[in-house]
């Protein structure tokens, strides 16, 4: 157990620092312990390592938290059209975790990660997609309520190749996630869903890094997800589209509703352009639901309330949408049903 | 390249020409606790200014430099002049002021622009000013518009000891701590309740000493119902050193009351520009920001506006043009405070010749401003692969029923727009400056029709030579 503070989630440009969003200084203990996962589908066609790692992956949470991070690790590789792999992640008592997932040339890795249990869960993924491959990752947490979440996701695309990232933030007292991804191939592209549902008394600290340095690269980040009480939420959001990188496109979109009225809601998307032929494009929508939704849907008989639950799982629903595995989508859906949230219905 | 070397020449034309920097009286450069005493008592000030010069001096020492932003290493104090006096006193007359100044801002074409446009004009050479002026017909309104120095002895006094930098406070950052220690120059303003002033005040500030800094103050108070258009313009010779310029720009809008406040600072290529620009809002109050930011060597610029009474708004309007040599990191920020207050911030950024331009802005939405909307549009233009642009817009929102909206965009001139004009005969380098235009036209727009043209001016002649 290590306890001190480490700097997670450096803005890759500094800002203000009295606006308290340059990083995040994280103050609990980053347990010693591994965690290793259930394998629920292992397919033939994937080779698994245990202990295998992958090199030079860029990682957005910091160079601290990599220190600490030295556990045992599972290394996935795929050389083929690989189908579906799902591993579950138990922290119960306070655990690391390392998984690396290495897809070769031409070929597919799909994986699902679900992260459970009542302890301090810290999870690094580093991805590397070789010329022409596709990777697919969705990852659900839904760690215990009273629990610190650590989630650090590092990639790099090579040429042709692609990242798909599905992340789905349900759980956790404090979670910090952070992902990176380096567009190096020409044609290369990434895009990442993150749905996130942060509850009273729960914060989240996000913070998405793209570089693009291959040409005609692509990125879409969109982020959806819903502050309730008196939650916290600080999303950095940045497309770094680095000289050479000519044609290259990058777009980030954050779209959040607010249920309640004491959250303290966080946003810095950045773009950072030194290319002349590319284009960066943000945008961000913070608000309430719509009265007019409310008022359509109290005509049908259905209550504010009950309009604002349909509406915020009408929004994870859609990030759902993104995960490819069925078995995997099923769950995430049982995960925010409202037997799940012991509403009314429970 | 022939067509650019004569843009150069026509450039300096404009605004480059520099005075023989003799006929002045100078202290010492550096910043020390006697350097700041000189000033207070150059200056005449009340004993309270001179303890708060300082304190604020004090505060600067024990301030770090940004560790953001970019970088300020060509800039050492210990190399700045604070305070050049030039050999003449303020006066109400152009006629009054030396013939090689007033000639500098006929250049500048200042006392015309008084003549045809203007509703009074201050024009600061250095760290004093050296002309002050309002019509008559707005005097009589009871509109006060004078420098602040004698403001501060007059029947003003406590206005102005009750507002001078207390919207900035000499804690804000190390920069607004030097000005704190070193203001000399600039201007108050007062407008009465309900008197509306139809043309705009115009103050103009012109560095014209090498490795100088110029520290000038602003302070205006437009109260209840009142209504007030002031332009800011600056300007300086290019030197092979660096100078400074660290303003203070403190404005006080009060109930239902509106205050416009325009700027096209082209500044000369060596300056570095660390201003500071804040307003504060009453009830049903609107504050209007128009920018325009072309010269510079580095600039720091982020008028900030506090939206403090119910239905205040505020709308911020900028654009900013970062050439060779320069980093422009410009933008702004807003504090919703009150319920129901509006802001919408609106900014274009070019980049050219490997400037690097930066939006950084700020939106913070407080826990009692039910009901508040914000929206921020940034749209970056890239006009070569050398240069650099960033947008780094920051959201703060905490309260649930805010509604906040933001886009940025960053990309280059269509090939397809260049190619359209192209075939209706105009140059490929004609055609980019006017797709430049017209990318700059939410600026131009919004400001007087003479200002306008400076600004196109501007505009054409940093994209003249664009091409090859």
């Amino acid at each position: 157990m290590t306890n001190e503070n480490i700097i997670l989630n450096p803005l890759p440009v500094r800002t203000w620092n009295s606006l308290k969003m340059n990083e995040a200084t994280y103050s609990g203990t980053i347990p010693d312990d591994s965690c290793t996962p259930e394998l629920t589908k292992l397919p033939d066609e994937l080779k698994l390592t245990k202990n295998g790692t992958l090199d030079n992956i860029k990682s957005a949470a910091g160079e601290e938290l990599s220190s600490h991070l030295a556990g045992d690790s599972i290394l996935i590789e795929s050389d083929s059209d690989a189908s579906s792999a799902v591993l579950n992640y138990d922290f119960t008592g306070g655990k690391q975790a390392r998984l690396f997932l290495h897809a070769k040339k031409n070929s597919t890795l799909p994986v699902s990660v679900i992260m459970t249990g009542d302890g301090t869960a810290v999870l690094e993924i580093k991805i590397l997609a070789e010329p022409g491959s596709t990777v697919d990752l969705s990852v659900i947490q839904a760690v215990g309520d009273s629990c610190d979440v650590i989630t650090d996701i590092g990639g790099t695309c090579e040429e042709n190749a692609s990242f798909n990232l599905t992340k789905l933030e349900l759980g956790g007292k404090s979670e910090y996630v952070a992902v990176s991804v380096d567009l190096e191939g020409d044609h290369s592209s990434f895009s990442a869903n993150a749905g996130y549902r942060v509850r009273t008394n729960q914060s989240l600290d996000m913070n998405y890094v793209v570089r693009h340095t291959g040409r005609k690269t692509e990125s879409n980040i969109f982020a959806s997800g819903i502050l309730e009480g008196d939650s916290t939420k600080l999303f950095r959001g940045t497309i770094d589209l680095i000289k050479g990188c000519a044609g290259a496109k990058g777009t980030e979109n954050e779209d959040i509703l607010l249920l309640g009225d004491n959250q303290v809601n966080q946003t810095i998307p950045l773009i950072l352009c030194n290319e002349e032929d590319v284009e960066g494009n943000h945008g961000a929508s913070i608000g309430r639901l719509d009265e007019n939704i409310i008022f359509y849907l109290g005509s049908r008989g259905i209550s504010p309330e009950a309009a604002e639950d349909i509406i915020a799982h009408a929004k994870l629903d859609a990030i759902i949408s993104h995960i490819p595995d069925d078995d995997i989508k099923t769950l995430a859906h049982s995960l925010i049903s409202p037997e799940a949230d012991g509403g009314e219905d429970a | 390249m022939k067509e650019k070397s004569q843009v150069e020449s026509i450039d300096r034309n404009m605004y480059d020409f520099r005075n023989v920097d003799t006929d002045n009286y100078k202290l010492k450069a550096g910043l020390t606790e006697e350097i700041v005493d000189k000033i207070s008592k150059e200056k005449n000030d009340p004993a309270w200014m001179n303890l708060f010069r300082l304190q604020s001096l004090q505060i600067y020492n024990r301030m770090e430099v940004p560790n953001w932003g970019p970088p300020i290493d060509g800039l050492d104090m210990d190399n700045i002049v604070t305070y050049v006096r030039p050999n003449t006193k303020m006066s109400a007359k152009w006629s009054d002021v030396p013939d090689e100044i007033k000639d500098t801002f006929e250049r500048l074409g200042i006392p015309q622009a008084e003549r045809k446009s203007l509703a009074g004009v201050g024009a600061q050479y250095d760290s004093e000013l050296v002309y002050h002026n309002v019509r008559e017909e707005v005097a009589a309104m009871g509109v006060v518009y004078t420098d602040l120095e004698s403001a501060m002895h007059g029947e003003y006094a406590d206005m102005i000891r009750s507002h001078f930098m207390k919207l900035v406070k000499p804690t804000d950052h190390k920069f607004a701590a030097l000005h704190g220690a070193v203001w000399s120059g600039g201007s108050f303003v007062y407008v009465p309740p309900k008197v509306k002033v139809e043309i705009p005040l115009q103050s103009y500030f012109r560095l014209n000493a090498p490795g100088a800094g110029q520290f000038e103050h602003t302070l205006i108070i437009v109260d209840e119902g009142a209504d007030l258009h002031f332009i800011e313009g600056c300007s300086a010779p290019k030197y092979n050193v660096a100078n400074l310029h660290a303003g203070c720009v403190e404005l006080f809008v009060g109930k239902n009351a509106r205050l416009r406040y325009s700027t096209i600072e082209n500044w000369s290529k060596n300056m570095y520009n660390l201003n500071t620009k804040r307003a504060t809002v009453e009830e049903g109050g609107t504050m209007e920001w128009v920018s325009g930011s072309f010269g510079s060597h580095v600039s720091y610029l982020y008028p900030m506006t506090i939206l403090k009474g119910e239905n205040s708004r505020m709308e911020f309007t900028g654009i900013t043009f970062a050439g060779k040599g320069q980093n422009l990191d410009t933008g702004a920020k807003v504090v919703h405070i009150g319920e129901n207050t509006s802001s919408y911030i609106n900014t274009k950024s070019i980049s050219k010749d490997g400037g690097i331009s930066t939006f950084r802005s700020s939106v913070t939405v407080g826990k009692n401003a039910h009901k508040s909307k914000a929206a921020v549009s940034c749209q970056s233009l890239m006009l070569d692969d050398i240069s650099r642009s960033d947008t780094i817009p920051a959201m703060d929102i905490r309260t649930g029923d805010a509604d906040v909206g933001h886009e940025a965009r960053i990309g280059r001139i269509s090939d397809d727009a260049v190619f359209y004009l192209m075939s209706r005969g105009i140059s490929e380098e004609d055609a980019r400056a006017m797709i430049v235009g017209g990318f700059a036209d939410n600026v131009s727009k919004e400001l007087p029709l003479e200002y306008a043209v400076e600004m196109n001016n501007l505009i054409r002649l940093e994209m003249k030579g664009a091409i090859g």
